[in-house]
């Protein structure tokens, strides 16, 4: 991991409330899909904590990263108003996915803004002939994002919404139509790996498919490195910090 | 030996420069070692240590306030013997000062701990009697200046490691506890913990912490601690190491204008990583602008017309 300075380069938004921003430096460390930046929200309006975001696209070349956020709070609205400029962060940091060798097909499962870095793994992955069969859930048609971005570069994409109103998609949850592919054969997934909110894990362990799962989770964090232990997450081997132990964790490791 | 002009002395230990990381802030040192070399701090307060492992409270354990940090942890940690056996042989090939930070449920945990560590190569003994985020022991014994008293004097019999006991501002009066640990035999104060807070959303109508009430710290916090610091300066005479929201040199020249003797840097950390050596090289740069001799000569040396 280091500490440098990120350069403002692109925020565009994608929808009300969600933006993806382009950030550059030239001492761009090695990357690894799933790991996250600690990115400084300024020191304006009371702001102290950095915002721990994930990775949508990495580009080693160019050495540029995009990151994709919802605005919820002071810090979030502070880097969606960005148009340049240098803010400090550490990365990269976590665990992220690992996709073994040997490993052909791959299911991909994101729940809403926990989609982004699922993505950096296709990115990594395709080159070597790894297939991914991507599924993606979002409550509204009005709440999807990046379903182009995914749609290029994966197998197949399935876009589900709660209510049924994205017309390309399907109506219902994410893990029923994983569920209904891998049951009916359409889909063999030698890795499931899922980024989203706790229901939708607890969704996918019930299906109680018998492959690999891991799962990348979220939490408040303090410093972001491994020294504060404010991002605990619930696991059999007691409480990890998501930070450095994860946000990449066996699925059935973790407590929902 | 080259003069440095930094250097001060708490209780016979000598620290290079007075900015101490500052307990739970920075765990055992290992990960801000990736960042930089750790060797650039006076010492570092390691994550506060219970007798047995301890898994904390369930999340959320943090939330950020305006100016400040709220956090519930509730004391997570390996355990004093995995600190001994697995944390300590990293800390030793360190050249900056090891303070141990303790937390007991009862009296006879913290004697024990202090008794454990006497055989290790830490420096001092921080006695934390003043973490709001646990249901036994911790602030329960910090809080009456006759317990402070007590557990200071207890803990005093274990161990010929120096004593720092850290103080609480959740109480009364802070300097009738400070001259409570001092006359149990306290050979150091630091001060202050966290200031008991709670964080909550509206929109929820839940409170952000699942602990419900948390420590603040964070410069929201520091003018709170300034007028401690000062108030303790002026009931004891055992050294103080200050701590409550420095972000900045100017910060901790504050606090050591108030009566420090070293500072803590906690929350700042989470900010800007570098931020605790770049506080001692900004430290250096102010002994020099305001021609010291060193930077000692500043401790206590408030202005008050």
């Amino acid at each position: 991991m280091k500490e440098l300075f990120l350069n403002v380069r692109e925020n565009v938004e994608l929808r009300k409330g969600v933006v993806k921003m382009r950030l550059f430096s030239a001492g761009l460390p090695e990357f690894k899909p799933g790991q996250f930046i600690n990115i400084s929200a300024g020191s304006f309006d009371g702001i102290l904590l950095r915002r721990p975001i994930s990775v949508f696209k990495h580009d080693g070349e160019a050495k540029t990263i995009e990151i994709v956020f919802e605005i919820k709070g002071r810090g979030t609205t502070f880097l969606s108003r960005l148009k340049g400029g240098d803010l400090p962060a550490s990365l990269f940091a976590g665990n992220g996915f690992t996709v073994p060798d040997g490993v052909k097909s791959v299911a991909l499962i994101g729940g809403g803004l926990g989609s982004p870095p699922l993505y950096s793994v296709i990115e990594k992955h395709r080159a070597k002939g790894v297939k991914f069969y991507t599924y993606l859930g979002f409550a509204s048609e009005s709440k999807t994002i990046l379903t182009d971005d995914f749609a290029a570069v994966s197998e197949k994409l399935t876009v589900t919404t709660d209510d049924g109103s994205y017309g390309a998609g399907e109506k219902g949850f994410v893990t029923d139509a994983l569920k209904r592919d891998v049951y009916a054969g359409a889909v063999k997934p030698d890795l499931i790996l899922a980024c989203g909110p706790p229901p939708m894990f607890g969704a996918l362990k019930a299906l109680k498919l018998n492959t690999p799962t891991f799962i990348s989770v979220e939490a408040r964090m303090g410093c972001g490195i491994g020294a504060c232990y404010a991002c605990a997450c619930a696991t059999v081997a007691g409480n990890r910090r998501v930070c450095t132990d994860g946000p990449v964790f066996k699925l059935e490791e973790v407590i929902l | 030996m080259t003069y440095n002009p930094m250097e001060v002395n708490i209780c016979g230990v000598s620290f290079k420069n007075p900015v101490i990381a500052a307990s739970g802030t920075f765990s055992f040192g290992f990960e801000f070692s990736k960042l930089y070399d750790i060797d650039r701090l006076g010492g570092i307060s390691v994550k506060g240590l219970t007798r047995e492992r301890r898994e904390g409270n369930p999340p959320p354990r943090i939330a950020e306030t305006y100016g400040g940090v709220l956090n519930g942890v509730g004391l997570q940690n390996p355990g004093i013997d995995v600190f001994i056996n697995n944390m300590m042989p990293f800390l030793e090939t360190k050249r900056t000062v090891v303070i141990a930070n303790i937390a007991g449920d009862t009296e006879a945990d913290y004697c024990y701990m202090a008794e454990r560590l006497s055989e290790t190569k830490v420096s001092i003994i921080e006695l934390n009697i003043s973490c709001p985020n646990v249901k036994r022991g911790g602030l329960a014994f910090g809080v009456k200046p006759e317990d402070v008293g007590a557990i200071t004097k207890a803990v005093k019999k274990y161990t010929k490691k120096p004593l720092m006991v850290k103080l609480s501002p959740n109480v009364a009066d802070i300097a009738e506890n400070a001259r409570a640990a001092e006359a149990g035999g306290a050979d150091a104060l630091s001060l202050i913990n966290t200031v008991s807070g709670m964080a909550v959303d509206a929109e929820t109508r839940r409170p952000i912490l699942k602990n419900v009430t948390g420590g603040l710290s964070g410069p929201a916090i520091k003018p709170i601690a300034l007028a401690m610091v000062w108030k303790v300066y002026n009931a004891v005479k055992i050294p103080i190491v200050g701590m409550g929201g420095i972000m900045s040199a100017s910060d901790a020249a504050e606090f050591i204008l108030c009566g420090a003797s070293a500072v803590q840097v906690g929350t700042a950390n989470f900010a800007n990583p570098l931020s605790a050596p770049q506080i001692a090289d900004g430290l250096r740069r102010y002994v020099d602008k305001h021609k010291l001799r060193d930077i000692s000569e500043l401790k206590g040396r408030l202005i008050v017309d």
